[in-house]
C-alpha cells in the first residue's frame, strides 16, 4: 500500500484527489445543463425514467428493506449500542436535535404538498372513485406512505452507517468509511474514493435543484401575495437573499446558525398548524389524524410492496410513490451525514425512534391538519380547492390559507417557513458537501464552506437563469440511482461492522468474565 | 449550548394555545353569523349577494344559504330560524300566507308588514323594483292571432301552447292554475323547465316550440327580443313590489343590519335589475361578482369592478366574442360543470396564449387557434400545431365571414388588404390560411380592439377592402358589421388544391344570412339589413371549442417530492371534469380529428395483447440488479477473514 502523498493546500483547502475530482464533474455536469438544457434534462430524465419503470420493484423493494432493517436494529440485538462512546452524552439536546433532522431533511415541499397531496389523491385516487369517503381515507394513506416511515428510514439507515463509523469507531465521517471496512486494501479506497466523488454530485446537484425549485415557488407565491413579478430578476434577488442567509448561518456553525433556525421553523411550523387546527375543524381534525394512523399502520405491510401490477397502474406508482423514494435517496447522502453529525451519543434505539418515528408521527399530523381541513373544506364547505389544485397548486394553498382568519398574514408565514427550510436544507448541504471534501472533518474550516455554498448558489442561478424545471428535477434526482448501490455496500460493511463488534465483545466475554467490558451488557442482554 | 429551546418557547406557546382557546369559546359560541338566504332566481341571489357584501363591509359575519331552493322552502326556512334573511315580492309574500292578493303597492306592503309581524319577521323598505309576472309573446305572433290580453287568451288558448317554470306551475294562489281558472283558459300543451332553466323558455319562443312564456319583469330579454306583454285586464297578478324579508331578531343580534337595509331602500331600479340579471343568466356571470360591481357603482362599497378572485377559474375569449351569445353560453355552461368555483371572462387577443402562459385555465377559441399557418411542418404538410394545448369541447360552429368594405368588391380575390383579428386570434390564423389556400394577393391587416364594437369600428377604419372574421353566428363584431349595412361575399373555390388536406380545420359549408336574425332585434330595419344580405353564400366553417392546457408527459418522474416545490405547467382538466362539462355542453358532434383532444374525449381502444417481453432492456437490467443484490448478500454473509494472511490473500485476490 504505497504511503498518501500529502496533497498542496490552498488558502487552508487541501486540495485532496476527492475534491478536485468532485470539482471538475460537478462543473462539466453543470455546464452541460446551462449549454444545453433539454439535451440534459431529456437524457438525465430519460435515465431516471427507465430506471423507474423498468426496475420499479427495485426501489420499493430497497426502501422496504431499509424499514425492516431499521426495525430490526431498534428492537434486535443491537439496540443498546451506542453512537459514540459507552458513557457519552448526546451532544444536541432531544427538542433540538429533532427539530434540526426534521428541518434537514424535510423540504420545502413539506409546506407546498400539506394540502395539496390529500387533496389530490382525494380527487384522483389510483384505482378508485374519487371524492368518496373511502377515496379520502386512501388519500391519507397515500400521502403517509410517501412522506412516512420509508422516507424516514432511508434517512435513518445513511445516517446511521456514518454515524456508527464515526462515533463509534473513530473512524471519518465520510460516505467511503463503511465501505472501505468492506474492501479492505487498495480496492476499497478507490470505491471509497467514488463514492464519495458520487455522493458529493448527488448532494451539490440535489442542493442546486431544490433550491431553484424553492426559488421559484417563494418567487409564485410572492406573486400571488403581494403581486410582485415572475421575472428573472425577481428569482435573483431571492437567490441573493437566501444565498447571504444560508452563508450567514454557515458561518457562524451548526451549533449556533442552523441550530437556531431549525428552532425557529419548527416553532413556527407547529404555531401555524396549531393555528390551523384550532380555528379550523378542529375535531375533524383529530379523528382524521387517529383514523389515518390506523389505516397507514395497519395497511403498511401491504402499501410496502404496493406496486399495483394488476391495475396496469405502473405508471401512477412511479409518478408517486416511486418519485418519492427517488428523492429520498436523492436527498440521502447529505441529510444522512448531516443527521449523523448531530446525533452523537444516542443509542442505535434512541436514534431509530428519533429519526424514524417521532418525525413520520409529526408529518402524519401536519398531514392530517393541512389535508384534513382541506379535504373537510370539500366534503362538508364550500369546496373549490381541490379542483384548484389541478390547476395550480400555489393559488390552491393560498386560497386555503385564505379561508382561515388572517388568512394573508399565514400566506406570508407559509412563505417564511418554505424559505427557512431551503435555507437549513443549503446550510446543512453545504456543511455535509465541506466534511466530505475535506476528508471528513467534523468541523471542517470555512472555506470549504465558502467554496460549496458559492458553487451551489452559482449553478442554482445558473439553473434559474435556464429556465427550465426540468433541468433542476434531473439534477435533483439523477445521482439517487448510483448511489443506491453505494448505499447498500455501505450497509453491508455496517451490519458485518456491527457484527463483528458483537463477536469481539463475545470473545472479550469468554477470555476475562471478570472485569467485563460496558459493552458485554448489552450483549448478553441481546443474546 | 446543549440546552435546547425546549423550556423557554413551551411556555409561551402553550399560554398562547389558552388563549386562543379562550377567545374563540369567547366569540363563538352564542353569536351565530348573519345566514343570508336567497332563492334560485337570479334576481334574488344578486339581491342576497349585494345584502352579504354590505354587511360583511359592516364587519357583520355572515353565512351564505344562497340559491336555497323554491319560494315555500326558503320562507320555511326562515320562519324555522335556519336563515336570517332573504329577498322576497310583497305579492309572493301574500301568497305564500294564502291571502288574496292586493294589486296596489302601499296596500301590499302595509298588509305584508302586518301579516308576518306575529310571526317575528319583518319586511324592509322596497329597494326600488316591482318583478311581476307577465305573460310574453313574439308580437308578429300575437298579432296574427289577434291577442293582446289575457282575456283574448281565452278564445284560443286550446291552441296554445304555454311555457312556465315548476314553481309557477305550482303555486296554489297566484300559479298557472289559478290563472287558468281566473280567465278560463285551457292550453293545448304546457312546457315546464326547472327554475334554475328558465332561460330556456326564451330561447323555444323564438324558436316557436311554445306560444306564450311565463316571464319575469325583470328578465332582459323582454327588451332584447322586444316581446309583447299582454295585459292581465282583470287584474289577476298583484305587485311583485321587492323588500327584503328577515327575522327581527336578527336585528337584535346585529344593530348594524338595519343601517345595511336602509343602504339598500330604493337603490335599484327595473332597468338595473334587468341590467344585472341578464349579467348573471345570459353572460354566465357569477351572483357575487355582479352584486359586488354593482355595489362598487352605487357607491357603497370601495374597490374596482371586476376584480379577478384569486379563486376562480378563468375563460379567455377574443375581444370580438359575444359575451351575450356564445361566450355567455360557455361561461354558463362552466358554472353548471365547476360549482364550487367562481367563473370569470377575460378577453385576449390570443386566448390560447393565455391558456399557455397560465393566466387563464381555460380558452375559448375556434380550431386555427391550435395551429402556426405561414409554415408548414414537414411531417404532415400542414401547419405546425402549437403543443401544449388540448381541445377539453365542443361548442359549436365558427364561419368564415367575409364582409366588403369597398362595395366594389364582390369576391375575396379582388380585395388587396383584408383586414382581421389581432395577431395569434383565431380569426387572424384562419385568415392567414385562407390566405395561402387560395394563394391571394392580399396583405392582413391585423385589428386591435378591446370590445367588439370597437374591433368593428376599427375594422372599418383599416382602410382595408375586406374583413374576414372566423367566429360563430352571433358574434358581436359580426353582428355590428352586419348593422352597418355591410355585404357579405363567398369565399367559394376553396376545393382547389389539396386545401382541403392541408388545412383540415377549414370545411367549405354554405351559410345562410337568416341565421342572424335570432340574435337581432327583430325591427324593421334588421329585417331590411338582412333581406340585402341575400342568398345563402358558400364560405368556410371550423369548430369552436374550449381549450385547456394539455398534459406534459415525458418522463416517468413526477412533480412530487420533498424539495420539488414547484410545477412550472398548469396540469390539465381531470378526466372528471372533462366529462361533466361535455355532459353540460351536450354537442352530439364529435371534435376534428386533428386537434389534441382531452384523454377523457378519445375513444378508448381495446388494448392488443402486449408481446410477452414488451422491453429486453428492462429485463437485462433487472437481471443486473437482482445479480447485485446476490453480491450484496454475499458480501453480508460471506466468512470474516480472521488471520491476516487470509486478509492479504483476499485483498490480492480482488485487485
Amino acid at each position: 500500500m504505497p504511503a498518501p502523498v500529502e496533497p498542496r493546500q490552498i488558502a487552508g483547502v487541501k486540495l485532496n484527489r476527492v475534491f478536485i475530482v468532485s470539482l471538475i464533474l460537478v462543473a462539466a455536469f453543470g455546464a452541460w445543463g446551462l449549454i444545453d438544457p433539454e439535451g440534459m434534462s431529456g437524457t438525465s430524465l430519460g435515465f431516471t425514467t427507465f430506471m423507474l419503470t423498468s426496475v420499479g420493484w427495485y426501489w420499493l423493494l430497497i426502501c422496504t428493506g431499509f424499514l425492516i432493517l431499521a426495525g430490526y436494529l431498534a428492537f434486535g440485538p443491537y439496540g443498546h449500542i451506542k453512537l459514540g462512546g459507552d458513557d457519552e452524552e448526546p451532544e444536541f439536546s432531544t427538542v433540538s436535535w429533532i427539530a434540526m433532522l426534521f428541518a434537514g431533511g424535510m423540504g420545502a415541499g413539506l409546506i407546498f404538498w400539506g394540502v395539496a397531496e390529500p387533496l389530490y389523491h382525494f380527487r384522483a385516487p389510483p384505482g378508485m372513485i374519487g371524492e368518496t369517503a373511502d377515496a379520502a381515507r386512501m388519500a391519507f394513506t397515500l400521502t403517509n406512505l410517501h412522506w412516512g416511515l420509508h422516507a424516514w428510514a432511508t434517512y435513518g439507515v445513511c445516517a446511521m452507517v456514518i454515524a456508527y463509523f464515526t462515533f463509534r469507531r473513530g473512524k471519518k465521517p465520510l460516505i467511503s468509511t463503511p465501505i472501505e471496512s468492506l474492501f479492505p486494501g487498495i480496492t476499497g479506497q478507490r470505491l471509497g474514493e467514488v463514492a464519495n466523488v458520487l455522493g458529493v454530485f448527488a448532494v451539490v446537484f440535489g442542493l442546486a435543484g431544490s433550491l431553484t425549485m424553492g426559488t421559484l415557488q417563494i418567487r409564485a407565491g410572492l406573486g400571488e401575495l403581494v403581486g410582485t413579478p415572475l421575472s428573472f430578476g425577481m428569482s435573483l434577488a431571492i437567490m441573493a437573499v437566501m444565498y447571504a442567509t444560508y452563508m450567514t448561518s454557515t458561518a457562524v456553525g451548526v451549533d449556533r446558525g442552523i441550530k437556531i433556525l431549525s428552532n425557529i421553523n419548527m416553532v413556527v411550523a407547529v404555531l401555524m398548524v396549531v393555528y390551523i387546527a384550532v380555528l379550523g375543524p378542529t375535531a375533524f381534525i383529530f379523528e382524521t389524524f387517529i383514523d389515518s394512523i390506523g389505516s397507514y399502520f395497519t395497511q403498511l405491510p401491504a402499501l410496502a410492496f404496493h406496486l399495483l401490477p394488476f391495475e396496469g397502474l405502473q405508471e401512477w406508482t412511479a409518478n408517486w410513490t416511486l418519485t418519492y423514494l427517488i428523492w429520498w435517496l436523492a436527498w440521502g447522502p447529505f441529510v444522512g451525514i448531516f443527521i449523523a453529525r448531530i446525533s452523537r451519543g444516542r443509542t442505535i434505539r434512541e436514534f431509530c425512534a428519533g429519526v424514524i418515528l417521532v418525525p413520520t408521527l409529526f408529518s402524519m399530523f401536519w398531514f392530517a391538519v393541512l389535508g384534513g381541513a382541506g379535504v373537510y373544506i370539500e366534503l362538508f364547505g364550500a369546496g373549490g380547492i381541490a379542483e384548484l389544485v389541478f390547476q395550480d397548486v400555489t393559488r390552491a394553498f393560498f386560497v386555503f390559507l385564505d379561508v382561515f382568519p388572517l388568512g394573508q398574514l399565514l400566506g406570508f408565514v407559509a412563505l417564511f417557513l418554505i424559505f427557512i427550510f431551503l435555507v437549513t436544507s443549503a446550510d446543512s448541504g453545504g456543511f455535509v458537501l465541506s466534511m466530505m471534501t475535506s476528508e471528513g472533518n467534523l468541523n471542517p474550516p470555512l472555506p470549504y464552506k465558502l467554496i460549496w455554498g458559492t458553487l451551489v448558489a452559482v449553478l442554482t442561478v445558473a439553473t434559474l437563469f435556464s429556465g427550465s424545471v426540468d433541468v433542476a428535477k434531473a439534477m435533483a434526482v439523477t445521482g439517487a440511482v448510483p448511489f443506491s448501490v453505494v448505499l447498500l455496500l455501505q450497509v453491508v460493511g455496517f451490519l458485518r461492522a456491527i457484527r463483528s463488534e458483537r463477536h469481539e465483545a463475545e470473545r472479550s466475554l469468554d477470555a476475562a468474565d471478570e472485569d467485563a467490558q460496558p459493552m458485554s451488557t448489552t450483549n448478553a442482554g441481546g443474546l | 449550548m446543549s440546552i435546547g429551546f425546549f423550556p423557554d418557547l413551551f411556555l409561551p406557546r402553550l399560554s398562547l394555545i389558552l388563549l386562543l382557546s379562550a377567545s374563540l369559546l369567547g366569540c363563538g359560541a352564542d353569536r351565530q353569523p348573519l345566514r343570508i338566504g336567497g332563492k334560485q332566481s337570479p334576481e334574488s341571489q344578486i339581491v342576497a349577494e349585494m345584502v352579504a357584501e354590505l354587511a360583511e363591509a359592516q364587519g357583520i359575519p355572515v353565512m351564505r344559504r344562497i340559491g336555497l331552493g323554491s319560494t315555500r322552502l326558503t320562507l320555511e326556512a326562515l320562519k324555522r330560524g335556519e336563515i336570517d334573511l332573504y329577498p322576497e315580492y310583497t305579492g309572493t309574500g301574500l301568497a305564500m300566507l294564502g291571502l288574496a292578493p292586493a294589486s296596489n303597492a302601499e296596500s301590499a306592503m302595509a298588509q305584508v308588514r302586518e301579516r308576518f309581524a306575529p310571526l317575528g319577521l319583518a319586511w324592509s323598505d322596497p329597494l326600488g323594483f316591482n318583478n311581476d309576472f307577465e305573460l310574453a309573446m313574439l308580437r308578429d305572433r300575437a298579432r296574427a292571432l289577434g291577442i293582446r290580453s289575457y282575456s283574448d287568451l281565452a278564445q284560443q288558448s286550446t291552441k296554445l301552447s304555454i311555457g312556465v317554470d315548476s314553481e309557477f306551475r305550482q303555486r296554489p294562489i297566484d300559479g298557472l292554475r289559478p290563472l287558468s281558472r281566473r280567465y278560463g283558459l285551457q292550453f293545448d300543451e304546457i312546457v315546464e323547465v326547472p327554475p334554475a332553466d328558465r332561460i330556456a323558455l326564451y330561447d323555444q319562443l323564438i324558436d316557436g316550440r311554445i306560444d306564450l312564456a311565463l316571464v319575469h319583469d325583470t328578465d332582459g330579454q323582454i327588451d332584447d327580443f322586444d316581446l309583447l306583454l299582454l295585459d292581465d285586464d282583470l287584474g289577476f297578478f298583484p305587485t311583485y313590489e321587492a323588500a327584503l324579508l328577515y327575522r327581527e331578531a336578527a336585528v337584535d343580534r346585529f344593530p348594524a343590519l338595519s343601517g345595511v337595509l336602509d343602504q339598500l331602500a330604493e337603490t335599484l331600479s327595473i332597468e338595473d335589475m334587468r341590467r344585472l340579471s341578464r349579467r348573471v343568466t345570459l353572460r354566465g356571470e357569477d351572483p357575487s361578482m355582479v352584486a359586488r360591481d354593482e355595489l362598487i357603482r352605487l357607491g357603497l362599497i370601495d374597490g374596482t369592478p371586476g376584480e379577478r378572485t384569486r379563486q376562480a377559474l378563468s375563460l379567455a375569449v377574443s375581444p370580438s366574442a359575444n359575451a351575450d351569445g356564445e361566450a355567455g353560453k360557455v361561461l354558463r355552461t362552466l358554472r353548471r360543470s365547476f360549482p364550487t368555483r367562481t367563473v370569470q371572462l377575460v378577453r385576449a387577443a390570443d386566448p390560447l396564449g393565455a391558456v399557455e402562459n397560465g393566466t387563464t385555465r381555460l380558452a375559448l377559441v375556434s380550431a386555427p387557434a391550435f395551429f402556426a399557418p405561414g409554415s408548414v411542418d414537414p411531417t404532415t404538410g400542414q401547419p405546425p400545431r402549437r403543443s401544449g394545448l388540448e381541445a377539453v369541447g365542443l361548442v359549436g360552429t365558427s364561419y368564415l365571414q367575409a364582409f366588403a368594405l369597398d362595395p366594389e368588391i364582390k369576391r375575396l380575390e379582388d380585395a388587396a388588404f383584408i383586414a382581421t383579428g389581432p395577431e395569434g386570434s383565431s380569426g387572424y390564423r384562419a385568415a392567414q390560411s385562407v390566405v395561402d389556400g387560395l394563394q391571394l394577393t392580399a396583405t392582413l391587416v391585423p385589428v386591435e380592439g378591446d370590445t367588439a364594437e370597437a374591433l368593428a369600428e376599427a375594422m372599418i377604419q383599416s382602410r382595408a377592402d375586406a374583413v374576414l372574421l372566423m367566429q360563430p353566428i352571433g358574434n358581436s363584431t359580426a353582428l355590428a358589421l352586419i348593422e352597418r349595412g355591410l355585404a357579405l361575399i363567398a369565399i367559394d373555390n376553396w376545393n382547389q388544391g389539396n386545401n382541403r388536406i392541408v388545412f383540415p380545420y377549414l370545411q367549405p359549408a354554405r351559410l345562410n344570412p337568416a341565421a342572424y336574425a335570432p340574435f337581432m332585434a327583430s325591427t324593421t330595419a334588421t329585417k331590411t339589413l338582412l333581406a340585402k344580405l341575400g342568398q345563402p353564400i358558400d364560405t368556410l366553417v371550423t369548430q369552436l371549442v374550449i381549450a385547456g392546457p394539455a398534459p406534459v408527459t415525458d418522463s416517468a418522474l413526477g412533480d412530487h417530492g420533498p424539495g420539488a416545490s414547484f410545477i412550472p405547467n398548469a396540469l390539465p382538466l381531470t378526466d372528471l371534469s372533462v366529462e361533466r362539462l361535455n355532459a353540460a355542453l351536450d354537442q352530439d358532434e364529435e371534435i376534428y380529428p386533428i386537434l389534441p383532444q382531452a384523454r377523457a374525449l378519445a375513444p378508448r381502444l381495446p388494448k392488443p395483447p402486449d408481446p410477452l417481453n414488451p422491453s429486453p432492456g428492462a429485463s437485462l437490467l433487472t437481471f443486473g440488479v437482482v445479480a447485485m443484490l446476490i453480491w450484496m448478500v454475499w458480501l453480508l454473509l460471506r466468512p470474516a477473514a480472521r488471520t491476516p494472511s487470509v486478509k492479504q490473500r483476499s485483498s490480492g485476490k480482488t485487485e
